[in-house]
């Protein structure tokens, strides 16, 4: 009920009591509240006129970098006495100095400057407006209205550098870059020996070779080193990242998909991302700066949601190069496995990076037996699972996320395994 | 402070009445009132919103209601001022809860209690010279009042409502 009806309610019984009773003193009764109500709605403007402007700077920030907000704030219209204002800001924010709200105030043709900073977590928020309350003294009449205003923050998630990444895709572009391309050409790496050809420089000649065989000249060939197709997949299901409130293990796989497409674009490669979960958001593959902005801004932007549609992992082919590299960044279920090997099957060079959810989970719970024994069955399993994918040829590296990504990684990233190593010679371009 | 406020004219509200009901014969209304108080006062700091509204409602119903039984008006009086008072600062307490601190939040409550103690004085005033005042009306112009209030009430009421939506 609001506050003018239970007054006039009041008003209503005093008035008609004392008339039914014909005890004037019911009215005496009535004159205080009479008297409040009035006053209420005499005082109360008749409509609101105002203008906004919002500056952010900066739009876009890292996680814990402050942004301040400036809204310029204008009254066109009647005085307003009792002007509240409420910006909302995005749940991912916290307020560092400033405040969101406001209680002023502003007498026509008046303009207030606001400021206030926040700092926040991930995310992306668009400032849909600014929502103004005014109305009399004693907060019997509201006037409200939300101003529409325009500006939008980008919190990008955080960049740990992992310097070298070693993957040996089965194809590789035409132009140079840093993956070894299992052809023999200009290099660092030795390849092979190869009859000397006119036009190769001299300092080529393996005179050793030579000299063993006087009747022709033989040159050192080096391996050609080029930049491969990469397709980056975020497994944003709400099943496999939803371990509890306070448990953002989601938030772990953005960092490990932001480090590695630096990583990957920094040594030239061409990225493209999957972000799989309420629907399949594509970022297009591409070289460069620009391409990790974009990669970086569609990370922002991921959310964990749940999709009947996209509950299995079903890669579209299509999207990735054939036989480019894959990485697929999920705390990985059971019922991965075979969608996964099937896509090895296709001859696709797969990575998988694993936050360790059990782990994760297992340090914010008690060390109590129970626990413990929960914790080692699905040690187990999830063990079995990534053996699975193994045996099945594809690498699997097993985060635990109590440790940064670059630490925890960068050793098992900076060489491939000794089995791909094995049969991931035989490149073609 | 608002809140202290709300707190001591619930409180003294709530005894002016207990002490008119005392006054009359209906003195289990006064053991009520008394019991009241203290489950207004938690229900207040639990910050249970519609309390001061039942409250203020409870207060016009017992003062009315006593001023029949013969209870003192200075008692009916007082207990719906205070109450109508921290009625009034405990919304005024909800709104203030968005004064930045440059907004002089003590400024601004000042100004308010200003305004309040003026309204009520007003009220007050008005109240005691409805007592005073006494006039004559013939029976048709009487009739014709009536009618005109029930008019205006049953008007206002409904753009209360409409106002509500």
């Amino acid at each position: 009920m609001s506050r003018p009806f239970l007054l006039g309610l009041l008003l209503l019984f005093l008035l008609v009591g004392g008339l039914a009773t014909l005890n004037a003193l019911w009215l005496t009764l009535a004159m205080p509240l009479a008297i409040y109500l009035l006053t209420g709605f005499t005082l109360a403007p008749e409509k609101l006129d105002l203008a906004i402007e919002r500056e952010l700077s900066p739009e876009r920030a890292l996680p814990g970098q402050p942004v301040t907000v400036t809204l310029r704030l204008t009254n066109h219209g009647a005085s307003l006495p009792h002007l509240r204002l409420q910006d909302p800001l995005p749940t991912f924010a916290s307020l560092t100095e400033g405040s969101a709200t406001r209680l002023l105030n502003l007498p026509r043709g008046a303009t207030c400057e606001w400021r206030y900073t926040f700092t926040g977590k991930r995310g992306f928020h668009r400032f849909a407006g600014l929502e103004a309350i005014s109305g009399d003294p004693f907060g019997l009449v509201s006037l409200h209205q939300l101003l529409p205003t325009s500006g939008q923050v980008l919190i990008l998630p955080n960049v740990p550098r992992v310097r070298r990444i070693a993957i040996r895709p089965r194809v590789t572009r035409v132009y140079a870059g840093s993956i070894p391309a299992s052809q023999g050409g200009t290099g660092t790496d030795f390849f092979g020996v190869r009859e000397y050809q006119p036009g190769q420089p001299l300092q080529a000649i393996n005179w050793r070779v030579s000299a063993r065989h006087p009747e022709a000249l033989f040159a050192n060939e080096y391996e050609q080193e080029r930049v491969a197709d990469i397709g980056l997949i975020l497994d944003a299901r709400l099943r496999p990242n939803d371990l509890g409130p306070g448990l953002p293990i989601f938030e772990h796989s953005i960092i490990a998909a932001a480090s590695l497409s630096e990583a990957f674009l920094a040594a030239g490669n061409r990225v493209g991302l999957l972000i799989y979960g309420l629907y399949i958001n594509w970022t297009n593959p591409g070289y460069g700066k620009r391409q990790h902005e974009n990669i970086l801004v569609a990370l922002a932007h991921a959310i964990p949601a749940e999709s009947q549609v996209f509950s299995g992992i079903t890669i579209p082919r299509r999207l990735f190069p054939s036989k480019s590299q894959i990485v697929f960044i999920s705390p990985l279920l059971p019922d991965d496995v075979e969608p996964l090997i099937a896509l090895r099957a296709a001859d696709c060079p797969i990575m998988v990076i694993s936050p360790n959810p059990i782990r994760y989970e297992a340090a914010s719970l008690p060390a109590t037996a129970p626990y413990r024994q929960a914790a080692r069955i699905l040690t187990l399993q999830r063990h079995t699972t990534l053996q699975r994918l193994r045996h099945a040829g594809l690498q699997v590296i097993d985060w635990d996320v109590t440790r940064p990504f670059d630490q925890a990684v960068e050793s098992l990233l900076s060489r491939p395994p000794a089995y791909i190593r094995a049969i991931g010679a035989g490149s073609k371009t | 402070m608002s809140r202290l406020l709300v707190h001591g004219f619930l409180t003294a509200g709530c005894l002016a009445l207990a002490f008119g009901w005392a006054t009359t014969s209906y003195w289990p209304a006064s053991l009520a009132l008394l019991i009241l108080t203290p489950l207004g006062l938690y229900l207040v700091k639990r910050k249970f919103t519609p309390t001061l509204g039942i409250f203020l409602a409870l207060a016009v119903i017992s003062a009315a209601l006593g001023i029949s039984l013969h209870m003192p008006l200075p008692y009916a009086l007082t207990g719906l001022l205070c109450l109508l008072a921290a009625w009034d600062l405990d919304e005024f307490t909800r709104r203030l809860a968005f004064a930045a601190p440059e907004d002089t939040p003590a400024s601004l409550q000042k100004q308010h209690l200003q305004q309040l103690s003026l309204l009520l004085l007003s009220g007050l005033g008005a109240s005691l010279l409805t007592t005073n005042l006494h006039l004559k009306f013939n029976f048709e112009l009487a009739i014709g009042l009536v009618l005109l209030i029930f008019a205006s009430l049953l008007a206002l009421l409904n753009w209360l409502r409409n106002l509500e939506r």
